[in-house]
Parts: C-alpha cells; sequence; structure tokens
C-alpha cells in the first residue's frame, strides 16, 4: 500500500514544478510572427509604363517600348505611357539612386499604382546587350525584375517581347 | 582423564565414588551417572595387567590407583584414544604384522602410546570409548604410537606427503575380510563382548584431513555394520547408514550420558521471508510535506506572474518602439522628406533622405522584438546618430566651403545671367530674384513635365531661373524640358550651365553623360 502511495507524493511534489515548466515554456515561447493582412489588389489599378530613353539604343528602345505599351499587366485597369523615361524622372525629382524610396517618389510624381520600365545595361560586354525589366508596386514598393542578356540587337529586338511578358506575369520578385 | 575421574568434569572421584562404580553412582560433582559394568572385573586381568601388558615395551602403564584394579582399563584406553583413529576395530584382535604401506613403522617394536597426561584434555577431541576391546584392537594394530599432542593425529596412511588412501581393512591389512583374524594369546576384553562385533566388518576410510567414514563391507548387510569408532578430530565423522540401535548388542561398559548430544544433521532451512523495510518516507512527514508543496507552488505561481508581467512589459515596450515604424514608412513622407529640402548644395538633400527611410524599414522589419533585439536596436540606433552627428559636421564643413565658393562665384554668374536673360524680361517684370524661392515654380515644372506638357514645364523652369539665377536647379529642369521638347542644343546649353553652377552635384556625372547623348544626337541631326 505504501508502494502505491508512493507516487501519489511525488506526483503532488511534482505537479507544482511541471506547472511551473509548462507556464514558463509557454511564457518564453517565441511570438508567432505578425500576420500581414494582405489587401486584395484594387481592379482599378494605374499602371506607368516609363519609355526608355532613345539616347542609348534607339533599336531596342523603339522594340521595347512597343512591347511595354501592350503588355497587360494583372490587376490594372488603366495602362499609361509616362512623359519621361525613369532617368529624367529621377533627375527631375533629385532622387537617383535605384532604390524603392526613390522610384515611389517616381510614382507618386506620375500619379501610378504600379509603374513598369526597362534599362539597357551599359555595363554589359561590347558583344551582349542586357535588358532588365522591372515592374514596381508603388504602394507595397515590391519589384519584380526580368533580366535578358542577347547576343546583338536583332537577337534583343525578338526577345523583348517574353521579356516584357514575362516581367508583367511577375517575374522574380525582389525589393 | 584418568580412571579416577569423571570422565564428564574431569575431576577426581573420591574413594566412596569409585568404590560405588561397580554399583552404578553418580558423579558427586556433576551428578553424570557413573557404572562401572560388573563383567569388567571378573574378565579383567590383574590391575596392573589389563590384557596388554606383553606388549608393553617401552612405556609403562600409568600408576593405577589402589582402589579398583579394573580401573587401570579405561585408565589405558583413556589415555590413548587416538590409537583407533587408524585402527581397524573388528570383533577379533588382529596380531601385529607388517602393514604394506609405505613408510609405516615397523610393526615388531609395538608399543602402547604412554599414557600422555594431557594438559587440558578435550572431550569433543577424544571421543569417548565404547568398547575396550576396540581399544585393544587398536593397541595391537596402531604402529607404535608417538607421543602426540591431542591435535595431532596418529597415521595409518602413507607418509606425509601422499596422498591419502581409501583403504578397507581388510586391504589396510592384507587380509581378505572373511579370514577369522588370530586370536591373541592374551586375555582380551573382547571376548566379553557381545558376539555379534564378530560379525561386523566395518570399512574405514581414513584421511588425515578428511572426514572418517565408515562405510559397509561388501557381503554383509547393512543392518550388521555398526559403527564402532565415532571420532572426529578435524572433521566430522559421517556414519553411513547408522543401523538400528541394538542395544544389547553393543552395551557400552561405561555408561555416561554425553552432556552434549551430538549434532549429527543439519537442518537448513529456508530463511524466514524477510519483509522488506517499511518505506522511510522521502521528505519530511506529511504535515511539512504538504506545507512544502503548498510553498512550491506558490513559488512557481509567483515566478509565473513575474515572468508574465515581465514579459508583458517587455513586448508592451517593444511594441511602442515598433508602433511608428509604418507610420513613417507611409509612401508620402519619403517623398517629402526626398523633395523638401531647398539646397543650396545639390547633393544634400538625397543624402539625408537616404538614411531616414532605411533605419526605418529596418526597424519595421523585426516585428518581435526582445529585450535583446531592444538593445541591439538602441545600440544600432546610436551608432547611427554618431553617424549622422559626423555626417552632418562634414557636411556643415563642406557647405561652408561650398559656400564660400558660390559666393565668390555669385558675381560673375550674376552678370552672366543678366546678360542673357536680362535683354528677354521685359523692364516691367525685372525685379531682383535673388533671394526668391525657386522651388515652388520648379515642382510646377515638374508636374508639367510629367504630364507631358514640355512648353509649360520650360515656362515654369524659368520662372524658377528667374527667381533664382544662382540656383542651378532651374538650369537643370530646364534642360530636361528642353530634351524631352527635342531641342537638345538648348537642351546641353542649360546642362552645362547646371553644371557650372553645381559642379559638386550627385547628379554631375548623370548629367555629364547626357549632355554627351545629347551632343550626338545633335550631331547626328
Amino acid at each position: 500500500m505504501e508502494r502505491c502511495a508512493r507516487p501519489d507524493r511525488r506526483l503532488r511534489l511534482v505537479s507544482p514544478l511541471l506547472v511551473l515548466f509548462a507556464s514558463l515554456g509557454a511564457c518564453a515561447s517565441k511570438k508567432p510572427p505578425a500576420v500581414r493582412a494582405v489587401k486584395p489588389l484594387p481592379q482599378d489599378q494605374k499602371l506607368a509604363w516609363m519609355p526608355v530613353d532613345p539616347l542609348d539604343a534607339p533599336s531596342i528602345a523603339k522594340a521595347v517600348n512597343e512591347q511595354m505599351s501592350r503588355v497587360k499587366v494583372a490587376g490594372t485597369k488603366e495602362h499609361v505611357k509616362a512623359a519621361v523615361s525613369m532617368e529624367v524622372a529621377q533627375l527631375a525629382i533629385e532622387c537617383i539612386q535605384p532604390t524603392t524610396i526613390c522610384y515611389r517618389a517616381v510614382g507618386h510624381s506620375l500619379g501610378a499604382d504600379q509603374l513598369m520600365w526597362a534599362e539597357v545595361d551599359p555595363a554589359a560586354p561590347a558583344d551582349k546587350i542586357r535588358i532588365t525589366v522591372v515592374l514596381f508596386d508603388v504602394q507595397s514598393g515590391n519589384a519584380s525584375r526580368r533580366v535578358g542578356t542577347y547576343d546583338g540587337v536583332p537577337a534583343a529586338r525578338a526577345g523583348v517581347a517574353e521579356l516584357v511578358d514575362h516581367a508583367a506575369s511577375g517575374g522574380s520578385r525582389s525589393p | 582423564m584418568s580412571a579416577n575421574s569423571c570422565p564428564r568434569c574431569m575431576k577426581a572421584l573420591p574413594e566412596r565414588t569409585l568404590r560405588a562404580l561397580t554399583q552404578g553412582t553418580t558423579c558427586p560433582y556433576c551428578a553424570a551417572p557413573l557404572k562401572r559394568t560388573p563383567k569388567r572385573a571378573p574378565a579383567a586381568a590383574p590391575a596392573d595387567d589389563d590384557g596388554y601388558a606383553s606388549f608393553e615395551m617401552s612405556a609403562a602403564p600409568p600408576p593405577a590407583p589402589s582402589p579398583a584394579p579394573a580401573k587401570a582399563a579405561p585408565a589405558t584406553t583413556a589415555s590413548s584414544p587416538k590409537s583407533f583413529r587408524a585402527t581397524m576395530v573388528g570383533g577379533t584382535a588382529v596380531a601385529a604384522r607388517s602393514l604394506p604401506f609405505e613408510g609405516t613403522p615397523a610393526p615388531a617394536p609395538i608399543s602402547l602410546s604412554p599414557p600422555v597426561p594431557a594438559p587440558a584434555p578435550a572431550p569433543a577431541s577424544t571421543p569417548p570409548v565404547r568398547s575396550g576391546a576396540a581399544a585393544a584392537l587398536a593397541r595391537t594394530i596402531a604402529a607404535p604410537a608417538p607421543m602426540r599432542t591431542p591435535g595431532a593425529r596418529p597415521s595409518v596412511a602413507p607418509a606425509a606427503g601422499k596422498p591419502h588412501r581409501t583403504l578397507t581393512p581388510a586391504q589396510a591389512l592384507d587380509l581378505p575380510p572373511p579370514t577369522p583374524a588370530p586370536v591373541l594369546n592374551t586375555p582380551s576384553p573382547i571376548a566379553s563382548i557381545s558376539p555379534h562385533l564378530a560379525s561386523v566388518g566395518a570399512q574405514m576410510i581414513g584421511s588425515d584431513t578428511g572426514p572418517t567414514r565408515v562405510s559397509h563391507l561388501p557381503g554383509l548387510p547393512p543392518e550388521a555394520v555398526r559403527p564402532l569408532v565415532a571420532d572426529s578430530e578435524s572433521g566430522p565423522t559421517n556414519v553411513a547408514q547408522p543401523t538400528a540401535p541394538q542395544p544389547a548388542a553393543a552395551e557400552p561398559l561405561l555408561k555416561f550420558p554425553d552432556s552434549e548430544p551430538v549434532i549429527d544433521s543439519v537442518t537448513v532451512a529456508p530463511e524466514p521471508e524477510r519483509r522488506p523495510a517499511p518505506a522511510v518516507p522521502i521528505l519530511a512527514p506529511p504535515a511539512p510535506r504538504r506545507g512544502l508543496a503548498f510553498v512550491g507552488v506558490g513559488m512557481g505561481l509567483a515566478i509565473v506572474v513575474i515572468a508574465i508581467v515581465g514579459f508583458k512589459l517587455v513586448s508592451g515596450s517593444s511594441r511602442k518602439v515598433a508602433a511608428p515604424a509604418p507610420t513613417a514608412a507611409a509612401p508620402p513622407a519619403p517623398v517629402v522628406e526626398a523633395v523638401a529640402p531647398a539646397a543650396p548644395e545639390e547633393t544634400a538633400p538625397p543624402a539625408k533622405a537616404a538614411p531616414a527611410p532605411k533605419a526605418k524599414t529596418k526597424a519595421k522589419a523585426t516585428p518581435a522584438p526582445t529585450a535583446r533585439q531592444s538593445a541591439r536596436r538602441a545600440a544600432a540606433e546610436r551608432l547611427a546618430e554618431k553617424r549622422a552627428a559626423a555626417a552632418s559636421r562634414r557636411r556643415q564643413h563642406a557647405a561652408e566651403k561650398a559656400q564660400a565658393r558660390k559666393e565668390r562665384r555669385a558675381a560673375h554668374a550674376r552678370t552672366v545671367a543678366a546678360r542673357e536673360i536680362a535683354p528677354k524680361r521685359s523692364s516691367a517684370t525685372a525685379a531682383p530674384a535673388e533671394h526668391a524661392d525657386p522651388r515652388p515654380p520648379y515642382e510646377h515644372g515638374n508636374a508639367l513635365l510629367f504630364a507631358g506638357d514640355g512648353k509649360g514645364a520650360i515656362a515654369a523652369y524659368r520662372e524658377a531661373v528667374r527667381s533664382a539665377p544662382n540656383d542651378p536647379i532651374g538650369f537643370r529642369g530646364l534642360g530636361l524640358a528642353y530634351e524631352q521638347q527635342g531641342e537638345p542644343a538648348q537642351a546641353i546649353k542649360a546642362l552645362r550651365r547646371y553644371l557650372k553652377l553645381a559642379p559638386n552635384a550627385a547628379d554631375h556625372d548623370l548629367i555629364s553623360k547626357r549632355i554627351d547623348k545629347l551632343s550626338k544626337r545633335a550631331k547626328t541631326k
């Protein structure tokens, strides 16, 4: 009988400790990450695509601009062409860094919810043309980039359509 | 032990008791019953010769006390009790003969053991002599008994160092068991022993160290075997198949009850089951234990409450710290910060605007800061403040230098601007614009430019230049607007002017590249 009663006594002694440890563990557990409320994209968003400056590569700029003028981005109702390129806009607003803040400032200056622009990389090798198409969400600050490297202008002109379409569909997200 | 002493208490018996031995009496000291068998007296030899005198060669029997001539026999048997051990005791006396053992002393010099006065006769080591015939036979067969102490052991066995041998009496004596033993001439008390002893054949297993066992001889029924020797010096004497008691057959001559019964069996009983020890309480008795439990519960609850309160405080403080982050990171704020500062030096506003939002985004990125994180954040903020202070100091120093430089150039710029713009102005609108703020017309120009109104933008930028001819931002806007309108020459002109007024501008390289591109385009046109 004593043996049978012994576990109860031990349990009686151990149970407060168990409760203590359990409560401490519960309190010390990591706070769950804050759930960021994802707002559904309104359907009447305005997309402003900014033309490539024809000073760099006129033929490529023309092809890219044509492609961007035709592109349809999901969740946007209005597609407008900005009057200035991204570089001119940044110079005008005196925010020339390629940062989210500057892009946001450009977006607010243009009154657009989303921006799309293309950049011809001047640092690419001589025989290569590297084109980057960026889709930027002004409100969230997310940017999706799609980079294409082509051997010569014809290849670049041929491949720009797919590049722009891919960028419009999402691409790789990076702030 | 002597014949005149009590075999039990070893005290010398008084004469009266000795006389009464034949009728049977008791020891006056220990009340042990003493009786001398009446047969013994008539059959006994003369007092000084109890039948063994012819064997004596070296030692004379101890002087027997005068009262009883029959006392010599027990005295003799008592004086050499050990001679029985190595002797087969049977119903017949055995003539002295050479033994086949190695090292056995020659049988010729048979001698009786001299009566050794035992200093401390131990009843346990000196077995009781049950038969006088056995004692006689022992004297007969035994080798010349050495002078020995009771602890020593006579040896029929071979010399020391050789393994002991198990011999039957017949083997030991080299006689076939059924052969009738030779009869000694000497009158033997064996004759007085009951005749059944003659039919007893004993087999003795002698060992110096081991127990002495007597077993049956082959061919004899076990009932006929009766152990005649029960001796133990170093080990127990085991008697195989103890026969049924035959009181008539082996009537001891001298009766005395053994005060200490021989333990012939040991019963090993299982150890009584041990009850487990009563459970020892682990801690104190119940009442204090309960108190201890309550104390433990109370402490646990207190710790829990403290932990929860601390956690709440920490989380509350972290929320307070983290709260401004989203508001600071609100979209319109950076724009205002980035655009707002009126730059005496154009590089300053972007540089000022950039770090603050970065820090705010960092603060936003940490969702659940703990105390450690808040400490890290505080350290990081301190570091950022130091860096900002250093940067502001540097900026201030650079601004002072630039201001001095600017003032020097201001006179020249004023004259140049006066030459270019003044002719276009009407005399009425011409007003000192050096102290006016060029920022509002500049921002208006930007809005018109972004809206695609190039002409309106150019007008706005001109207004900015007019209001502040020494401020380069108007010239930059003019250059961008002219480029937008497709007037590269005017654009180049305005942009070069801009670079002149703001040679250390952050966008100096970009403007320079743009001038180069516009120049190429102009050439191609």
